[in-house]
């Protein structure tokens, strides 16, 4: 049977569908995690995927007011977990991060490379 | 000598920066590898790209929890086996369950520590 086979993902409905949905009632794994010193500065160089994130800006209407914790990244889109999961381009919006107990706002346009290229960037 | 002093500084930032990075990543990957699997070992794989992009060593703590070859996060007894054997030399045996890769780690100097420190 297909659905037994490890080569092919199960698809059957009300299955986890895209990456990271088997994730969507357990918020609570990203709390409380140690954010070492991150600031406004070294924040284009961090780790973005594990922090609160909001949609504040977008050309785009619909993506405006997304709400969650990242739980991925690639060169162009940052992927949300929230009560979905959403896949936003950065180009297009501007995000708040909360670190910590604060909060940063920033512009995607910034965050656009791999995630292990903005180390070196500037 | 101003400027390559700066350059020098900003490097070791950097390389500061990076080791956050793979400790923040690999204790994420522990989290969720209860729940998806995928998602863990993607950390791993992120980890590793900054690790090599930024020349650093992977952190003692972390360096036996993922797979050289098929480099999936691994968790002794869940879809990793660690063994201590003695052949040879005395060194930890740890098979990855998913691909079957086996890697070694020798202990030889340890041992010979601990017997030096017998002796005195």
């Amino acid at each position: 049977m297909w659905r037994n086979s490890q080569k092919w993902k199960n698809r059957a409905s009300r299955r986890p569908q895209r990456k990271g949905e088997a994730l969507i009632d357990k918020l609570w794994i990203f709390r409380g995690l140690d954010r070492g010193r991150m600031t406004k500065k070294t924040l284009l160089m961090h780790e973005l995927i594990g922090l609160k994130v909001k949609v504040v800006k977008s050309s785009h209407p619909g993506l405006i007011g997304i709400e969650g914790y990242v739980i991925d990244e690639t060169k162009n889109t940052l992927t949300i977990l929230g009560t979905k999961v959403w896949a936003i381009p950065k180009i297009v919006a501007e995000f708040e991060f909360e670190v910590g107990d604060k909060k940063i706002r920033i512009k995607g346009e910034e965050l656009v490379g791999r995630p292990e290229m903005r180390l070196k960037k500037r | 000598m101003s400027k390559k002093f700066s350059r020098r500084k900003e490097q070791r930032e950097k390389k500061k920066i990076a080791l956050e990075r793979i400790d923040i990543l690999f204790n994420l990957a522990e989290r969720v590898f209860a729940y998806d699997k995928e998602l863990a070992n993607r950390y791993v794989e992120i980890a590793l790209a900054v690790q090599q992009k930024a020349k650093v060593r992977m952190p003692r703590k972390w360096k036996r929890r993922y797979c050289k070859k098929c480099h999936s996060f691994l968790v002794p007894g869940v879809n990793a086996r660690v063994r201590l054997r003695q052949k040879r030399m005395p060194h930890v045996v740890i098979k990855c369950l998913e691909c079957g890769h086996i890697m070694r780690y020798p202990y030889l100097r340890e041992k010979k520590e601990r017997r030096k420190a017998k002796k005195q």
